[in-house]
């Protein structure tokens, strides 16, 4: 009798942590289809995936298109410090974020002599040159 | 006709794989003749050099702040690493295993695919972007982890700059091999810091455990989706857990060739046992939890064998390589905390610890703050039932019923993954953000590690129970 319950026992134990097992796989279909149907995405035009890996260019049209604006900027005027006005990225996610990382090694400094603001804004202030650059975006060249 | 670009990807992953493996093999070979264990040859042979050669240069590079130093260091070590290698490589052929893997092509498969995902995939995602290779971004252009790299820079506290960094230092050397940055190449790093457990969990699948390795592989992979390559490093600190607890039951229970001395059998998971635990902290902060309660739920269940191994005889002689790798691991962790005090660097969640009780003690009479917890806890991967069938069963476990030692790595993943769920709730309820917000930005990614354990618990109590 003792070793029928224990086997009894064994059983039901075993069979719980299988569906318990299974379940959670099941639970986790969505992350499964996601990963194939990305992977898959992924072995279509194979060269130009390998040149662009390659390449020493930044993908800049994969950000909000002030912040490449910006970053190209800065790029070809070889400014090292910039400042930025808080209304070029009002509710747009992390653009901010995205403009500070993909512009380094430039850097964000508030009061720098560079700043942008959005275009299309009214700004007057003594000693600065305002130049709409594209893209919604503003160059302030102050002489400080 | 290859495709432009080709020459410089080909050379760069080489170059970035190559050096880390081959100073690995001559770190570890100072500490012991055979690196090579055939009953674990993706793992013996690839694996944990790399992992040991990563740690190397990266633990060179925190204590010189200088990338140039750490690329030297490693290029010596590299060619210091190529004999011991064709040394590795012969007793890999002689060893005659070679011909009896059925699935020795798996672990190349899985690293070819990891690879390629890795770096034809930009880094774009949220985080990965904005945070863990930014630092890598920062570090490159810094020429090392320093004060120039601009940690301190006010505009740059949005990104966390006190986490962990070996990623990001491993991106960024390969940035290095490459002489520039971009969206794609650095990202091979993540491929790097996972081909280990990979190595270790197709070592099971081809040379005699496959349930084994296929419970781990889909625990630890199942649930990360494209977590697994797009530069976040949630998907890394799952997949080095399921690789613990993996080796943890390795340990425990009886490991590919049988005709092998039980000693040797378990040297290997130990290794990658303890190669995991220091891994976890220098992932992600989340690390650090994971690996302390991991640690000591095993450690307390174990308590009984590790006294009698840490009795024997010339246990820390024998293991030195092991104890070598892990201090390693200790050390760069303790080097990077140290910098981020002299630095200055915290990060939201630190150093606030009175107001994050209080905070906390208002969560906890507050019943919508504990309905919203329960949503998305359910939602994502630790629904209550999960949790109470994983305690349930860890509390039932009878020891007449299958083997005491292998039930005791189960109640491990139960109690680790269970503690863990806790200790994310508990953050939570005292987060100084949002509950709402913070929940809904981070609960699928943090809670994906204590689902990966209990998956793991729920599918090695099956194979103990066969």
């Amino acid at each position: 009798m003792k070793v029928t319950r224990s086997v009894y026992s064994k059983r039901w134990q075993l069979y719980l942590a299988a569906a318990a097992f299974f379940f959670i796989l099941f639970e986790r279909r969505a992350a499964m289809v996601v990963l194939v149907q990305d992977v898959i995405s992924h072995f279509n035009q194979v060269s130009d995936r390998i040149e662009l890996a390659g390449s020493s260019i930044i993908r800049l049209d994969m950000l909000p298109p002030e912040a490449a604006a910006i970053c190209e900027f800065l790029n070809d005027q070889k400014v090292g410090r910039y400042d930025l006005d808080p209304r070029l990225f009002v509710d747009n996610g992390n653009a901010l974020q995205r403009t500070i990382d993909t512009c380094w090694p430039k850097r964000l400094v508030k009061g720098a002599r560079h700043r942008f603001i959005p275009a299309g804004v009214d700004f007057q202030e003594p000693g600065c040159r305002v130049e709409e650059i594209g893209r919604g975006v503003a160059h302030v060249a102050c002489e400080q | 006709m290859l495709p432009a670009n080709s020459d410089v990807v080909a050379l760069t992953l080489v170059q970035a794989t190559l050096i880390p493996w081959l100073g690995g093999i001559a770190l570890l070979r100072m500490f012991r003749k055979n690196l090579f264990y055939p009953s674990f040859p993706w793992t013996s042979f690839a694996g944990l050099p790399l992992a040991t050669g990563l740690l190397l240069r990266y633990a060179v590079e925190l204590l010189t702040g200088n990338s140039l130093y750490a690329d030297i260091m490693c290029l010596a070590t590299a060619v210091a690493g190529a004999l011991p290698a064709l040394e590795m490589s012969r007793s890999v052929v002689a060893s005659r295993f070679v011909l009896a893997w059925r699935y020795i092509w798996l672990f190349p498969v899985f690293c070819l695919m990891i690879s390629w995902l890795s770096v034809v995939s930009p880094i774009l995602m949220g985080d990965a972007k904005v945070m863990w290779f930014f630092h890598g971004k920062m570090i490159f252009f810094a020429k090392g982890i320093n004060m120039a790299a601009g940690f301190d820079d006010p505009s740059v506290v949005f990104s966390h700059p006190d986490y962990p960094k070996l990623v990001a230092t491993t991106g960024a050397a390969i940035a290095n091999i490459a002489t520039f940055w971009n969206d794609y190449l650095p990202k091979f790093s993540v491929a790097l810091v996972q081909l280990p457990v990979f190595a270790f969990f197709c070592d099971l699948i081809s040379a005699g455990q496959p349930l084994l390795g296929l419970v781990l592989l889909i625990s630890g992979t199942s649930a990360a989706g494209t977590l697994l390559y797009n530069g976040y490093m949630d998907g890394l600190l799952g997949l080095w857990l399921t690789g613990f607890l993996g080796a943890l039951f390795c340990l425990v229970a009886p490991t590919p060739g049988k005709s092998r001395p039980p000693s040797e059998r378990r040297e290997l998971p130990g290794f990658f046992a303890a190669m995991a635990l220091v891994m976890l902290p220098l992932l992600k902060y989340e690390g650090l939890p994971l690996a302390l309660i991991f640690a000591g739920v095993s450690g307390f269940l174990f308590r009984g064998q590790i006294t009698a191994r840490l009795r024997e005889k010339h246990f820390f002689k024998n293991h030195s390589y092991a104890c070598a790798v892990a201090a390693l691991g200790v050390f760069c962790f303790a080097i990077w905390r140290l910098n981020c005090l002299r630095w200055g660097l915290s990060n939201d969640l630190s150093g606030d610890l009175p107001s994050m009780l209080q905070r906390l003690q208002g969560r906890v009479v507050d019943p919508s703050a504990w309905r919203l917890c329960l949503d998305y806890f359910s939602d994502y991967f630790a629904p209550p039932w999960l949790l109470a069938i994983s305690v349930a069963l860890g509390l039932l476990i009878r020891k007449k019923g299958g083997d005491q030692e292998q039930e005791k790595v189960v109640i491990t993943c139960f109690a680790g993954g269970f503690l863990y769920v806790l200790f994310l709730l508990f953050v939570y309820l005292g987060t100084h953000h949002d509950l709402f917000w913070h929940l809904n930005f981070s609960s699928l990614r943090t809670l994906m590690p204590a689902q990966n354990a209990l998956m793991a618990g729920f599918g090695l109590f099956m194979l103990s129970r066969r």
